[in-house]
């Protein structure tokens, strides 16, 4: 496996301010990220709702086989895309093109990952059960494989556009602007289809076409058709212009690296421990629909939680400069937790109804929060935890590290993908519409209750759970500044000595 | 030794854009000749006749009729403005039950709906969803009187009788196909007994009802005129009788008014559909249909869909 060594990484022989992008390359890297961003970006909750609700639609199915063939194939497909990622890790590392090593991949990758998208929407016509769940695995599973193989190498891309840090720096921040923006624009494109739809075929024409699904389908054609030309872009004006220095690192090793220090292995747990928080997002989904009226209104509903989450790395920020990142850690759980607990109360206390809509809006910022904390303050600790090995063992193992931290990353969210179908398709009691012409049937006042629950309380559970494992973490206080003391001197001490190496030498050959 | 040709990217990209959008787009309109039913004259009269013969549910079978054809109305939106409205009263104060979740609210609401199911299945026998004037009217009228009688109060809303009457006609098509055993979260409690329906005990447990298109006659150009004629004739009396109902009532009168759209009918086609239950035929039925711009409906004002309630 290859960790990309990103900005910050100084390259031999190269002029750390000279400008090696043209601003177009700066642009068009945006554009390819958003292009991507733009199909992906949407595609896995609205894929589950496809595959739920509207692929096998009138053919007879047992709604309870349905639900946990379902859950399956996403808890299936989150281990694909886990080892997927691993494997196309290495793929990249052996790729040598004069393109490069990543460009190849996003470039040629964009065909069939459009193709393999829109024939996710493409249901076979079949009574079959049988041939149903194998349909969904393979096509969701070949998705996955293929949106991996195009979306890994076109995020790492921006540490071989030029090999001036700074340069780097400010093309990946734009980027990665431009890809939020592109996940976004997915739904918007959700939201203006069926409105054009509705203009074209009028309102039950319209509806009829909703519970038939097809309103995705044409979503689908138009995000792919966007990917295409945006990559293109991209693929078209875009060079690698570093040396792809690679650190290759085993898996066994990078695993054996996190339970041999106690620190790592709780950040990392804390994944593990706090994976069912990632399930409101699947039902934001079917809040939208049952409470604002229309599944594209998942962006509206999601809105003031994403300002929520800027508001709240910004606040970690302020945060860290007062508290350390395990109070912080603990304080923004606990400040989550409560956040949901509330929601969830006045939500409860309103009712599912239309009166639910705003406060259920505004807390829903409160609520997003604490993810600032889950972005930013992890990454802090695992920087940490490298430094305590560095001054342990006298080297530094970035690579083994984050790749540790990233195994448990991918498992609790392949686990995050099998629960939280399960919760929504079975637990709650979800109704499936059986009408061709009924998008979503009317669900009881028990299921609208549990999909709260599944937004708030159940995810407030694993906010909790979360900050156990930080509870043992004890790289703060006085260790920490012990250990950033003592590596700050043994720097200092390697950089007099390097200076002092080319004196000598110089010395030597004089004599 | 001759040169090696260079990957010319900016012309891939070019050519990819291209062919991609034409297949993406072929897909596209694969998907929707396949899934949607209104460019299909048959897959209407199907949909609309299935939609009745498994469930006996003629209320959602609407959706493919002329009464869903108002570009501006959802069929929804119709039974809204032309039906419900004059019985709606969300001004009244409602029962102190009403909200609460409890115990004593189940009870009525299960009392209102029990009722309203026997007097659904009455209308269904004797008017019938063809003439869904008398249907909705009836049955709307006698919602208010149930609810006054069992939650003591005057209040009405179109959330409440859609719920009442989807209830109803969902409880009726489970009378038909039989309902499966529903168990308590504790996983032993059993909320709802497994109940055998009335096709199970015409057809056997693992009946199977199909629908087919058996003929399709396409009408000449006289005879869809004459046809489109006699048709306008029917929908302008429809219309008028929704005017008297309507009393100046603008949104109830426009919901009626709507329903005038003979002048944009383009075709007119005669389907024969058979009903089949394993290899015997249950029943014919003639189900006409009409084109209006790209999309098929059922006229339903010239179908007699009395063949297709299996049960009845």
């Amino acid at each position: 496996m290859a960790i990309h060594k990103t900005a910050g990484t100084p390259v031999p022989g190269v002029t750390p301010r000279k400008k090696y992008m043209k601003p177009s390359e700066v642009v068009t890297f945006g554009i390819g990220l958003f292009g991507v961003a733009l199909l992906t970006g949407w595609m896995p909750d609205y894929t589950m709702t496809f595959f739920a609700d509207f692929a096998f639609k009138g053919r007879g199915f047992d709604p309870s086989r349905l639900a946990v063939a379902v859950s399956t194939v996403f808890g299936v497909a989150g281990f694909v895309g886990a080892i997927c990622e691993l494997i196309i890790g290495i793929l990249v590392d052996r790729t040598r093109t004069r393109l490069g090593k990543v460009k190849p991949w996003v470039g040629f990758g964009a065909v069939p990952l459009a193709i393999v998208a829109m024939l996710v929407f493409v249901a076979p016509n079949t009574n079959s059960f049988t041939v149903a769940t194998i349909w969904m695995f393979v096509i969701y599973s070949l998705y996955t494989a293929v949106s991996c193989a195009v979306e890994s190498p076109a995020n790492c891309f921006g540490a071989l556009c030029s090999p001036n840090p700074g340069e780097r720096s400010s093309a990946i921040s734009i980027a990665s602007f431009l890809r939020s923006v592109g996940q976004s624009g997915g739904q918007v494109i959700i939201i203006v289809v069926p409105l054009i739809m509705k203009l074209l075929m009028g309102q039950q024409q319209y509806k009829n076409a909703e519970g038939q699904g097809l309103d995705l389908i044409i979503s689908t054609a138009i995000c792919a058709i966007g990917m295409v030309i945006f990559v293109m872009i991209f693929f078209a004006n875009n060079k690698e212009r570093v040396p792809y220095t690679t650190e290759k690192v085993s898996l066994l090793e990078s695993m054996k690296l996190v339970f041999t220090n106690k620190n790592l292995l709780m950040v990392s747990l804390t994944k593990l421990f706090g994976f069912g928080r990632g399930v409101y997002g699947t039902v934001s989904l079917y809040i939208a629909v049952y409470l604002l009226g229309s599944k594209g209104l998942k962006l509206a509903l999601m809105l003031p939680m994403g300002i929520g989450t800027a508001v709240g790395t910004l606040l970690v920020n302020f945060a860290l400069k007062k508290f350390s990142t395990k109070k912080t850690y603990i304080l923004f759980c606990v400040y989550g937790a409560s956040a949901l607990t509330l929601l969830f109360l006045v939500s409860k206390g309103v009712g599912f109804n239309s009166h639910l809509i705003i406060p259920f809006l505004i807390l829903n910022f409160f609520c997003g929060i604490q993810h600032g904390n889950t972005n930013v303050t992890p990454n802090i600790m695992i920087a940490d935890c490298i430094d305590e090995m560095e001054y342990k063992r006298g080297t530094r193992q970035e690579g083994l590290a984050y790749a540790g931290y990233g195994l448990f990353s991918k498992i609790a969210s392949a686990l995050t993908k099998w629960l939280a179908p399960t919760l929504v398709y079975s637990w709650s009691g979800y109704q499936f519409s059986t009408s061709q012409n009924i998008a979503y049937a009317t669900q009881t006042d028990a299921t609208l209750n549990r999909f709260l629950a599944i937004y708030t309380i159940i995810p407030a559970i694993f906010v909790v759970l979360q900050f156990v494992p930080i509870l043992f973490y004890d790289m703060v206080g006085a260790k920490k500044e012990k250990i950033t003391a003592a590596l700050a001197e043994r720097r200092a001490e390697d950089a007099a000595e390097a200076e002092e190496l080319p004196a000598d030498e110089a010395r030597s050959e004089e004599e | 030794m001759a040169k090696k040709k260079e990957f010319k990217v900016g012309l891939y990209a070019v050519i990819v854009s291209i062919v991609l959008a034409v297949v993406l787009g072929a897909i596209t309109v694969f998907a929707f000749r396949t899934r949607y039913t209104a460019y299909s004259p048959e897959k209407v009269a199907v949909q609309f006749a299935d939609t009745i013969v498994q469930t006996g549910d003629g209320y959602n079978a609407y959706k493919n009729t002329l009464l869903a054809q108002n570009p501006k109305l959802k069929y929804g939106d119709f039974i809204r403005n032309a039906y419900m409205r004059p019985y709606v009263n969300e001004d009244a104060p409602q029962a102190e039950f009403v909200g609460t979740g409890s115990a004593e609210e189940q009870e009525k609401i299960d009392t209102v709906y029990n009722l309203m199911y026997e007097y659904y299945v009455g209308l269904l026998e004797h008017v019938g969803w063809d003439d869904y004037d008398t249907f909705f009217t009836s049955y709307f009228e006698k919602l208010v009187e149930v609810r006054h009688q069992i939650y003591g109060d005057d209040f009405m809303n179109t959330d409440y009788m859609f719920s009442a009457l989807e209830a109803n006609a969902a409880t009726y098509g489970e009378s038909l196909t039989g309902a499966e055993e529903q168990i308590a979260d504790d996983g032993k409690t059993v909320l709802r007994k497994a109940t055998q329906g009335l096709y199970q005990q015409m057809y056997g447990a693992d009946y199977r009802l199909t629908v087919t298109v058996a003929a399709k006659e396409e009408l000449s150009v006289d005879n869809a005129e004459d046809y489109i004629s006699a048709l306008e004739e029917r929908l302008t009396d429809a219309v008028e009788k929704g005017t008297v109902k309507a009393a100046g009532d603008t949104a109830m009168l426009s919901a009626f008014e709507g329903l005038s759209c003979a002048g944009e009918v383009n075709a007119v086609e005669l389907l024969t559909v058979t009903i089949s239950a394993g290899d015997s035929i249950s029943a014919t039925v003639e189900i006409p249909v009409v084109r209006i711009g790209n999309s098929w409906y059922v006229d339903n004002t010239n179908t007699d869909t009395a063949g297709l309630y299996l049960a009845k």
